[in-house]
């Protein structure tokens, strides 16, 4: 129940609205024009409350999907604004509760960066590639695919799920069981 | 992926997509299909209560369902609109399952308005043959409640604590509306503590169900 105050849209709610109706229709030009103009206005609504670059590209992606999963259910006489932005507001509070999970796991991409690239914490220790290439090989074949393509290749979750022709919400999974893994595998290999 | 290509690729060989119903249509024909669901499952049961026409005369029984029929009407029209994505759960919402609530609270209260304790005593120290109502309650709920969620699945929820709730809370109301016809006891406390206040218990329980299957959705 909370009071959103988002950002105007470049071509006013009715556009918009309209272009909507027009791409429930099938209308693809209309679609696009619509998911190129509310781009910008989600970003800026992201960049007010989401610091890192790569992560707004990253929610970004995830809204548009979303409001592409979801388009069937927007009605015209609901202002889109609303309907858009509460999707989005959604879709940021998932990216939170994901953050707060993984900050609560022994497991997180920035330990695993930290522990992976970061020699002066234990010189003896550091991990080397042909360690790391070692350990991936063990891996399950998506999940070190999917850990090379987002971890390595820099590759979002949205385009793993592309390339690999799997759905995104399988791909975090994946990328997840993935995450724990590796670090057993290091672990058994006597890294701490 | 680039956010230009994704949007050319979810452009590309777009679709026409069915606009869902509105809120209101989906409620009722939810509602429908979860008295329908009902009225078999009394056949199933065995039937209904064998003085079901005669308690058909009695005022206080014909309000009572009729009041948990406008609650569970209520709370499924609550329940398709929270479906929608929304930056809020606007006053219309708050309005719709906060009556149904109030509902299903003026019923509780009524009951231990009427509540004696030795019909307390009673159903608490049967608990064995009393509590069969409860069963009955669930499985008459549980499939038009399966269906709900489904169609709440087909929506789009981001309050889904909410929803589930809403939408438990309806087919619990339904389902209480069947179990009136089904068992034969008109006891306050066998009302309150085998028909009712299941209700209550199972939409709180409705809000968690809301948490974790809705979540698969957006």
């Amino acid at each position: 129940m909370s009071n959103e105050n988002p950002p105007a849209e470049k071509s006013g709610p009715d556009v918009w609205s309209a272009l909507m109706v027009a791409a429930q229709a099938g209308d693809a030009a209309a679609y696009r024009r619509l998911l190129g103009e509310m781009t910008p206005v989600i970003k800026k609504f992201l960049r007010s409350r989401l610091f890192n670059a790569d992560h707004i590209e990253d929610v970004t992606q995830e809204i548009l999907l979303a409001v592409h999963d979801a388009r069937h259910t927007y009605r015209p006489e609901q202002p889109f604004r609303n309907w858009m932005y509460g999707i989005a507001r959604h879709k940021m509070l998932d990216y939170f509760r994901k953050q707060m999970r993984q900050g609560a796991n022994e497991i997180n991409d920035a330990e695993l960066v930290t522990f992976l690239k970061d020699p002066a914490n234990n010189p003896e220790e550091a991990l080397s590639g042909k360690d790391l290439q070692g350990v991936l090989a063990k891996l399950p074949g998506r999940q070190k695919d999917i850990l090379v393509m987002t971890k390595v290749e820099g590759h979002s979750m949205a385009e793993a799920a592309a390339k690999l022709g799997m759905t995104e919400a399988a791909v975090k999974v994946a990328a997840h069981r993935g995450y724990k893994k590796l670090k057993e595998l290091l672990i058994a290999h006597g890294y701490q | 992926m680039d956010t230009s290509k994704l949007i050319d690729s979810l452009s590309k060989d777009l679709q026409p997509v069915r606009r869902l119903p509105a809120p209101v249509a989906r409620a009722f024909i939810l509602s429908l299909t979860a008295l329908v669901l009902v009225t078999g499952m009394i056949s199933f049961l065995g039937g209904p209560r064998a003085d079901w026409v005669s308690v058909l005369q009695k005022p206080i029984f014909i309000s009572g369902d009729i009041l948990m029929l406008v609650a569970g009407f209520l709370s499924a029209i609550a329940a398709f609109t929270l479906a929608v994505p929304d930056t809020k759960i606007r006053k219309p919402v708050i309005v719709l399952l906060c009556t149904a609530t109030v509902i299903w609270v003026v019923i509780c209260l009524t009951a231990v308005a009427s509540l004696t304790a030795q019909s307390f005593h009673a159903e608490v120290t049967d608990i064995g043959k009393s509590a069969a109502c409860f069963k009955a309650l669930i499985f008459m709920s549980a499939l038009p409640l399966a269906i709900s969620f489904t169609m709440a699945l087909r929506a789009a929820p981001v309050w889904r604590g909410w929803t589930g709730y809403a939408l438990t809370l309806s087919m619990a109301s339904f389902g209480a509306f069947g179990m009136r016809f089904f068992c034969p006891s008109d006891s306050s406390a066998h009302l309150l503590l085998w028909h009712f206040l299941p209700v209550v218990i199972l939409s709180v329980l409705g809000s968690v169900l809301g948490r974790i299957i809705l979540r698969f959705r957006l």
